[in-house]
């Protein structure tokens, strides 16, 4: 278990450097880019104001020396300062975290609760008239785009039945009632596509389960057919989706910034999206490689989970 | 291909009407799209000051919008963008995915490199890297390809190699080496087309996703840009106007689902024809 751990977490440390390559290049590498966009016209026009920029900025150093002094700030928890307000992008990025968290855990909360119960009753109904409505649901849920889910909710909710939730987002530990309101729609868009793969998987999971040698030793020991669901079958289908639940993690993530987007949420979906627009560098190679390195420790929590539920994986 | 249990399953795959179904919306979109400027009502373009957001009527059977033109014609001229994005786009993440898998189940040395290169793209969420590359290369139709390719490459990559590496530990391929096959050959003539079925399992995945990605790119302002008709940009335009023409929004985002929905049930049937290990739904 031990060595497991350190290897894993050996791994999990060598990718998140080469991802900060990557940011840091992403920005970087593409000559001029980023101060000429951001002086437009009056840098082609003075050399001077350009170098005296790029001067300011450090940009005319070394790369790898630029490289190093961010990777250093990084380990120190300075990310930079935004470019447009001066405010450290670490604060700036904390500050929109609760928003997003909050999203992300209902959005996965209520698509484990509904798709891993569908997905086995589908499977233990396999076949069935209730079968096939499971099936052609989830096939459906994971086709809708979230921009237009989210889109289609609003046109319904608010202008068709007038109910119009606070569009000023209120902490759930000062007002829980107009904080889940106000939380409702967006988590169901975000979990619809994850409830969907979650429905598909558990569904295959516990069909491979149910179709295993010791399901038919437990019947023929007499063993009740709901022990036999759920203690036998179950519990053991649950591992591949844990694994799914964990992929899955990528596109709530992702998802955040386009549903946070569509509901004019203040999350760091917006933050990134609104950094993008103003050209505001520092903010999005922050925001995009913390967001890469949350993706990457979740996907670690649930390799360590993984191994907690199957002993067996210990040893490997 | 031939043995008879595929073509059991073939046989299967192409009389379920759900299937059946889906591949000829595909066909149509895709007909649609090539022949648009025949197909389509109007111009995508064609602004008429006189009918802005005007619903569906007989005249414009889809609605218009507030430059008074026509969705119907927007959306079939849409189909080129989006699905002609989301194939250029699948195609060279197929390319380099799987140049670059080949080359890594051949070696150890770029084995071990290639990677670790390719943990750093899986490490982040396909939407979240499609929007950062975006962002840096600025919007428009090439960056849109450029930003899925690199996402979706990683995952031809990964099936790649783990194929070459099933299929290497063989027996016929230590037969055909102690005949003095050369690796290269072996690679072209015998493991290559053992590789066809998994590509084409994972390219039906991709498709339904890359069009999804695009289409939020765009809706996001950092893809295709208007007045341009991607499906997504489209969506986005309408989005303001929601209460007065939700026409404008809705339409589109019905196109993409349902040409999604289409992609994911063929890739359903190409998976369990092609993969039969593997069966989902």
């Amino acid at each position: 278990m031990g060595a497991y751990l350190l290897r894993r977490m050996g791994a999990t440390g060598l990718t998140l450097f080469g991802v900060s390559l990557l940011v840091f290049g992403m920005v970087r590498l593409i000559p001029g880019t980023v101060v000429e966009q951001l002086l437009g016209q009056a840098a082609m026009s003075s050399p001077e104001v350009l170098a005296s920029f790029r001067h300011f900025f450090g940009l005319d150093r070394p790369l790898s020396v630029q490289y190093v002094d961010w990777l250093a700030g990084i380990v120190r928890g300075d990310f930079g300062v935004s470019w447009l307000s001066g405010k450290p992008v670490l604060g700036m990025f904390l500050d929109r975290v609760p928003v997003s968290a909050e999203l992300a855990v209902l959005a996965v909360g209520w698509s484990l609760l509904l798709g891993v119960p569908l997905g086995t009753a589908s499977a233990v109904w396999r076949g069935g008239f209730r079968d096939s409505p499971v099936r052609v649901g989830a096939t459906l849920g994971l086709s809708l785009p979230a921009f237009w889910q989210g889109t289609v909710l609003i046109l319904l909710f608010s202008i068709y039945l007038g109910w119009m939730p606070s569009l000023q987002w209120v902490s759930f530990f000062r007002d829980p009632l107009t904080n889940l309101t106000t939380m409702a729609l967006p988590a169901f868009t975000l979990g619809t596509a994850t409830a969907a793969m979650i429905t598909r998987m558990s569904r295959s999971s516990m069909l491979d389960v149910l179709g295993r040698e010791y399901i038919r030793t437990a019947r023929a020991k007499g063993v009740p057919e709901r022990t036999v669901t759920f203690h036998h079958g179950l519990r053991n289908a649950l591992i591949p989706v844990i694994t799914v639940a964990g992929v899955q993690l990528g596109y709530i993530v992702g998802g955040i910034v386009v549903v946070e987007d569509v509901f004019t949420l203040p999350g760091v979906g917006r933050l990134l999206l609104d950094a993008i627009f103003q050209r505001d560098y520092p903010v999005i190679q922050g925001v995009i490689f913390l967001l890469g390195a949350i993706f990457m420790l979740l996907n670690l929590a649930v390799d360590l989970t993984y191994v907690v539920l199957d002993p067996r994986l210990r040893r490997g | 291909m031939a043995d008879p249990g595929t073509r059991a399953r073939w046989r299967r795959t192409l009389r379920n009407p759900l299937f059946a179904a889906a591949a000829l919306l595909l066909l149509a979109l895709v007909l649609a799209g090539t022949l648009a400027d025949y197909v389509a009502p109007y111009s995508p373009t064609a602004v008429d000051a006189m009918q802005p957001f005007r619903g569906p009527t007989i005249r414009h059977l889809l609605g218009t919008d507030r430059f008074g033109r026509d969705i119907l014609s927007r959306l079939i001229f849409g189909v080129r963008v989006s699905l002609g994005i989301a194939g250029a786009s699948i195609a060279a993440a197929v390319g380099v995915g799987a140049l670059l898998g080949l080359l890594s189940g051949l070696g150890t040395a770029t084995d071990q490199i290639l990677g670790r290169i390719m943990d750093v793209f899986f490490a982040f969420p396909p939407i979240l890297l499609a929007i950062g590359i975006a962002a840096v290369l600025g919007a428009g139709p090439g960056t849109a390809i450029i930003a899925i390719a690199v996402v979706y490459a990683p995952f031809f990559f990964r099936v790649v190699r783990g194929g070459v590496l099933i299929e290497m530990a063989q027996m016929y391929v230590e037969a055909a080496e102690a005949l003095g096959v050369g690796r290269i050959s072996i690679l072209l003539r015998h493991i290559l087309r053992n590789l066809v079925s998994p590509v084409i399992v994972q390219i039906a995945v991709c498709v339904s996703y890359a069009i999804l990605i695009e289409s939020a790119l765009s809706y996001l302002g950092v893809g295709v840009q208007p007045p341009t008709p991607s499906w997504g940009a489209i969506l986005n335009e309408g989005k303001e106007f929601l209460a007065l023409a939700p026409w404008v929004s809705v339409f589109p985002g019905a196109c993409i689902m349902l040409t999604v929905l289409a992609c994911n049930i063929i890739g359903d049937g190409l998976r369990d024809t092609l993969d039969p290990r593997t069966e989902v739904a």
